[in-house]
């Protein structure tokens, strides 16, 4: 593998990426660190010579033109297009768990602020409302009472963009202080940890600390059927616990694995780019796709 | 490696380990400032975290 060319797709070098970088190196590996703001596709010429590109962009627009663009000239991408397209709006990501069965929070989607109204009245209350595209715990709502939904609807329509116009309204779940984090690549678990917070978000870019999980059958399976549903790779599954039921929340594509690292002795990092030269060994081949556009 | 912060001209210093695109806070006054360039090292103020953003 000595010949692959490997590019990873940035926007900001986070601990993460670092990680990622000394993980090539101690394999011997050369990366191309590749600043999205300085790419720019010709659709009509081929793109560098990349085998493989790993992306991560902090900015999901970013990201999923640059990925349709470098896929569609042969590029093998980690993670895919369509993987990234359906998790990084969660009206996609739940809709695609729940057609293929796999457990999630009772979701409702409305598409004025009646029918997001009525759709809380449904869930009941405490219900959450999550923008669609978003991440770090960011503008998540739990609302109490059909006070603070007019409220906060209100304010939604009034000021938000067009892309909170879409409200996306789920039953809220008495989580017992944590939720999970299951980190996924190559079809593989490869470790997890419990996010503890007694804020009701429990992401650790709010503060939230983390311990190991162990990886029981049931979370595994969970897991997996979650990732296989958004299309596999390299994926942190987030999971609510609901008594005995695990429920998937949300699906991450370019996770954060910093605080995860030390409580699990996984080096999540390696696994990243192992799957990253497995999905080269597996993937369409360039010169084919060069030779489609005419290179 | 130093590099000065373009927000209140402190020296931040910098690893060895430092690469183009790594976020630092200055600091003296806070700021998340990018790593544009190394040798000589220029820091810019970082880009506001936008709603896009995220994992």
């Amino acid at each position: 593998m000595s010949d692959v060319r490997v590019a990873m797709l940035v926007s900001r070098v986070r601990v993460e990426e670092k990680m990622i970088l000394e993980a090539f190196a101690r394999r011997h590996l050369a990366v191309e660190l590749v600043d999205v703001r300085a790419l720019v596709v010709d659709t009509h010429r081929p793109t560098p010579a990349w085998d493989v590109v790993l992306e991560r962009c902090l900015q999901q627009s970013h990201a999923m033109a640059a990925l349709r663009l470098l896929e569609d000239r042969g590029v093998v991408t980690v993670n895919a297009h369509r993987v990234v397209a359906n998790c990084a709006d969660k009206v996609v990501t739940t809709s695609l768990l729940a057609a293929a069965g796999v457990p999630v929070p009772r979701t409702l989607v409305a598409f004025s602020v009646e029918g997001a109204l009525e759709a809380i009245e449904s869930v009941g209350y405490p219900a959450v409302i999550k923008p669609p595209v978003g991440s770090w715990g960011r503008l998540l709502a739990r609302v109490n009472d059909r006070d603070a939904a007019e409220a906060l609807l209100d304010h939604k329509a009034t000021l938000g963009s067009v892309a909170h116009q879409v409200f996306y309204v789920q039953e809220h779940v008495a989580k017992p202080g944590r939720d999970i984090r299951a980190f996924v690549a190559g079809g593989e678990v490869v470790c997890a940890i419990d996010r503890l917070s007694e804020h009701w978000i429990t992401n650790t870019a709010r503060g939230a600390t983390t311990r190991n999980r162990p990886v029981t059958a049931a979370l595994a399976e969970v897991t997996l059927a979650a990732a296989a549903a958004v299309g596999g790779g390299v994926l942190a599954v987030d999971l609510l616990e609901d008594g005995e039921r695990l429920l998937v929340s949300e699906v991450n594509h370019t996770m954060e694995f910093r605080n995860s690292v030390d409580v699990t002795g996984v080096d999540i990092a390696d696994r990243v780019v192992a799957h990253t030269l497995d999905a080269v060994r597996g993937g369409a081949g360039r010169r084919d796709a060069l030779r489609a556009v005419g290179a | 490696m130093t590099a000065t912060c373009p927000e209140c001209e402190a020296e931040v210093p910098l690893d060895a380990q430092t690469v183009i695109g790594e976020v630092v806070p200055c600091p003296d006054c806070g700021a998340d400032l990018e790593v544009t360039a190394l040798q000589p090292a220029v820091l810019v103020v970082a880009p506001p975290e936008e709603e896009d953003w995220g994992e």
